[in-house]
């Protein structure tokens, strides 16, 4: 049975459609990576799957909990990392952390086992007591994951998880994602960096105009579209244009 | 290239009136209310300066010069930018040298609101002096003083402005310069010129007894940089041309002086690295707050949560302090009219006290979902229910005026000495809590509206904060106070009819007020679990 199901979600802002009706299923322990240009409707559809924008159609079932009917039943089985970190600035991270495990309903001394490993695995305990506003990009991400996956979620949105940060956090913060995906539940990530999607997704789907145009096993997508990689597939399907050899000649001589 | 820093600054600023009416509203708002304030104020001071004895005049320019200066200086720690949105880091990737880019800065400084609002005192001096060349010198030099000040000191401080302990500090600086300002306004009507004779800065009388001449400010102001353009004007107009020359080629140096340092400041902060704006580790402080996970729940933690924002948000804080002023400014005007016979002495404690309440509900509570800012998308994707939330916030919220109730209580009883009152007062609270929060709850949910986050700016408000909000606002504070009157009555009535009733009055009164919270909480609640991604998006700041 998957874990998450959308079904013919859609989204309009005035004359604009961002999302033109969306079909997904995602079976558990499945890494889903969702790819497509700027504008393409990828943070529209996540932030309707979570709840936080009201769609103007469709449905989004999670592990069977319709997300939009019982909204709080179906949240506590939801993580999300968003694209823009909405994060309590002014709280410290050990704070943020335990402060999300107590809206997820965690116990007490549970809350503190599970953040204090978070933090640990993390390797952000030593920053454990300073305020959010002073953590750079990539701990925010960090301390923005470990509050995404406290009450282990049966499903794990991550709006652009691995922006703005090194290749060990990213390294780190894989490892943890994979842990979540070992544990049955489902990751569906966004990102523009091919190469990491085509690493760590089971199932990819490409999204564009509002629409997705394809999903499958990279390897599966690969071969239907005879292509060596997942970059090529992406700009086979959304299509993109080479400059002309006349264009913008001026810029081969210097301005010295 | 200054010509072209000049019109990028218009652009700017054209440009974003431009592209949201309800920013040329509000230009047109500030310019309607501010130039004319302005204006009478330079016209005050333009016919003071006239009709004064010319020492009084003379220490009277000196305070102007100085005012503003100072003001100005302060602009930029209360976040008002005179050359918005020009950034010399921007403008540090093309090939500009550095006195085109401090011209430019100049120049397009002198293009703005309170640059022209400076202005109509200078102009006012002018003509008060009788605009003679050296008045000219002197007025310019005032003028130039104060824009160099401003740049000078905006870039000095641009790291030191950008920290977050500062802007934490800024909060402080606030309520400080409002009581600076109330101060001068006392002093302005206890006529500090002593009922001045006619003279005039040409007139030439002496010996007026008033406290300006008294304090004599130029003698001490004379050595600061406004002061010395000050000395020019004033020397210039009594025809004394060496001693104006003099104070002219003073006030150029420290013109010099402060241009150097900002020129110095401005090519450090384009070529050095950003500030860090961090500060050590918090994992010391411990306190009773900032411990252990300790019990669980989302009421519970949304309240810890809130409880300290409270305390570590400039934004909060600032809400806070201006509640705590608000409150003890109506103290303070209520016993100064009981003492005076204005009001009735013996309602003091036990009807100012929920008074304090209302006033301290309404900044924060009435907009508690604003005030949540970009994480209430947190607690939207939470699996929280919204009469969990409401709790939460309100519990926070109640601790925080519980808290400064008991203050300014405990200050009421020792000033007046009416325990008994304040007592009763005391007893009021919750009933004046509940239906502050239940009118509180229903206004944050059906008129949400965006808090800016720019700490750096505290008195900054959202483009969406119009009109509509305003009037909303005054809506809800009419209802809230009629719903009130129940509680008011309970607590004035027994003062009439025996003091023996409040036994009974008071139990109702709180009966009613946590009945208004309760049925009011169910509503908002239903309100937000129909409305929450609207609520988001429409306090998205």
């Amino acid at each position: 049975m998957p874990v998450l199901e959308i079904h013919g979600l859609a989204k309009r802002f005035g004359a604009k459609v961002a999302v033109a009706g969306i079909d997904l299923e995602i079976g558990p322990g499945v890494f889903y990576g969702l790819v497509g240009p700027n504008g393409a409707g990828k943070t529209t559809t996540i932030r309707m799957s979570v709840g936080m924008l009201r769609p103007d159609a469709g449905r989004v079932l999670v592990d069977g909990v319709d997300l939009w009917r019982d909204p709080v039943r179906a949240k506590g089985r939801l993580g999300v990392l968003p694209d823009t970190l909405n994060l309590y600035e002014r709280l410290t991270g050990a704070e943020y952390v335990d402060f999300a495990g107590h809206m997820q309903r965690l116990p007490g001394p549970e809350v503190v086992r599970r953040r204090d490993e978070l933090l640990g695995v993390l390797g952000l305990e030593r920053e454990a007591g300073r305020l959010i506003a002073d953590y750079s990009q990539g701990m925010r991400k960090k301390v923005a994951l470990a509050a995404a996956v406290i009450h282990s979620p049966r499903v794990l949105f991550l709006d652009e998880p691995f922006e703005s940060v090194d290749p060990i956090s990213a390294r780190t913060m894989s490892e943890v994602l994979r842990r979540v995906v070992a544990g049955g539940a489902a990751v569906v990530m966004t990102s523009h960096v091919m190469a990491l999607v085509e690493r760590t997704s089971d199932l990819v789907g490409v999204i564009h105009e509002g629409r997705l145009v394809t999903q499958g096993s990279v390897d599966g997508l690969c071969r239907r579209h005879g292509v060596a990689d997942l970059d090529e597939l992406f700009y086979r399907l959304i299509g993109v244009e080479s400059l002309a050899a006349s264009d913008l000649a001026w810029l081969a001589a210097s301005s010295g | 290239m200054v010509g072209r820093i000049v019109w990028l600054k218009w652009r700017l600023a054209a440009g974003a009136v431009a592209r949201d009416w309800r920013r040329a509203l509000a230009l047109v708002l500030a310019l309607v209310g501010l130039l004319p304030i302005a204006l009478l104020l330079a016209l005050a001071t333009l016919v003071a300066y006239r009709r004064l004895p010319a020492d009084t005049a003379r220490e009277l320019l000196f305070t102007v010069f100085f005012t503003i200066w100072v003001l100005w200086l302060l602009l930029p720690a209360m976040a008002v930018s005179l050359t918005e949105g020009l950034s010399p880091a921007r403008l540090a990737v093309y090939p500009i040298a550095g006195w085109q880019l401090l011209a430019g800065l100049l120049a397009a400084s002198a293009f703005g609101l309170p640059t022209l609002l400076g202005g109509l005192f200078f102009l006012a001096a002018l003509a008060g002096f009788g605009a003679g060349p050296l008045v000219w010198l002197g007025v310019l030099l005032g003028l130039a003083h104060v824009l160099v000040g401003n740049q000078a000191l905006v870039t000095l401080a641009s790291g030191f402005l950008r920290n977050r302990r500062t802007r934490d500090l800024v909060v402080l600086l606030v309520p400080l310069v409002a009581a600076s300002l109330w101060l001068m306004v006392r002093f302005a009507e206890s006529n500090p010129f002593g009922g001045a004779a006619e003279g005039g800065a040409a007139g030439g009388a002496e010996g007026q007894d008033n406290p300006l001449l008294r304090l004599g400010p130029s003698r001490f102001l004379q050595f600061t940089p406004p002061g010395t353009a000050a000395r020019v004007v004033e020397r210039g107009y009594a025809h004394d041309v060496p001693a104006a020359l003099a104070w002219a080629l003073a006030s150029l140096a420290f013109l010099a002086v402060s241009v150097a340092l900002w020129r110095m400041a401005l090519l450090r902060a384009m070529t050095g690295p950003p500030p860090s704006g961090t500060v050590g580790p918090a994992s010391g402080r411990r306190g009773l707050l900032g411990a252990r996970a300790g019990a669980g729940g989302p009421v519970l933690a949304l309240a810890i949560k809130d409880l300290r924002y409270a305390w570590r948000a400039p934004r909060l804080r600032a809400a806070w302090a201006s509640a705590i002023v608000t409150s003890l400014v109506l103290v303070a005007a209520a016993l100064v009219r009981g003492r005076v016979g204005l009001g009735p002495r013996e309602l003091e404690p036990a009807l100012l006290l929920p008074a304090v309440v209302l006033f301290g509900t309404l900044n924060v509570g009435f907009n508690a979902f604003g005030w949540e800012g970009h994480p209430l998308a947190q607690l939207l994707a939470a699996p929280v229910r919204a009469r969990e939330l409401l709790l939460g916030k309100h519990l926070a919220l109640a601790a925080v005026l519980l808290a400064g109730v008991a203050g300014v209580g405990a200050i009421l009883a020792a000033v007046t000495g009416r325990v008994g009152e304040t007592l009763v007062g005391l007893a009021a609270t919750p009933a004046t809590l509940g239906v502050a929060l239940a009118v509180g709850g229903l206004s944050s949910a059906l008129l949400p509206y965006p808090v800016p986050d720019d700490d750096a700016n505290l008195l900054a408000t959202s483009e969406r904060q119009g009109c509509a909000v305003a009037l909303f606002q005054l809506a809800a504070f009419a209802v809230v106070s009629v719903l009130l009157v129940p509680v008011a009555a309970a607590v004035a009535w027994p003062l009439f009819a025996g003091r023996g009733w409040w036994a009974l009055t008071l139990p109702l009164a709180t009966v009613y007020g946590l009945a208004a919270y309760a049925v009011a909480l169910a509503l908002t609640a239903a309100l937000f679990e129909r409305r929450g991604p609207e609520i988001l998006a429409a306090t998205r700041p």
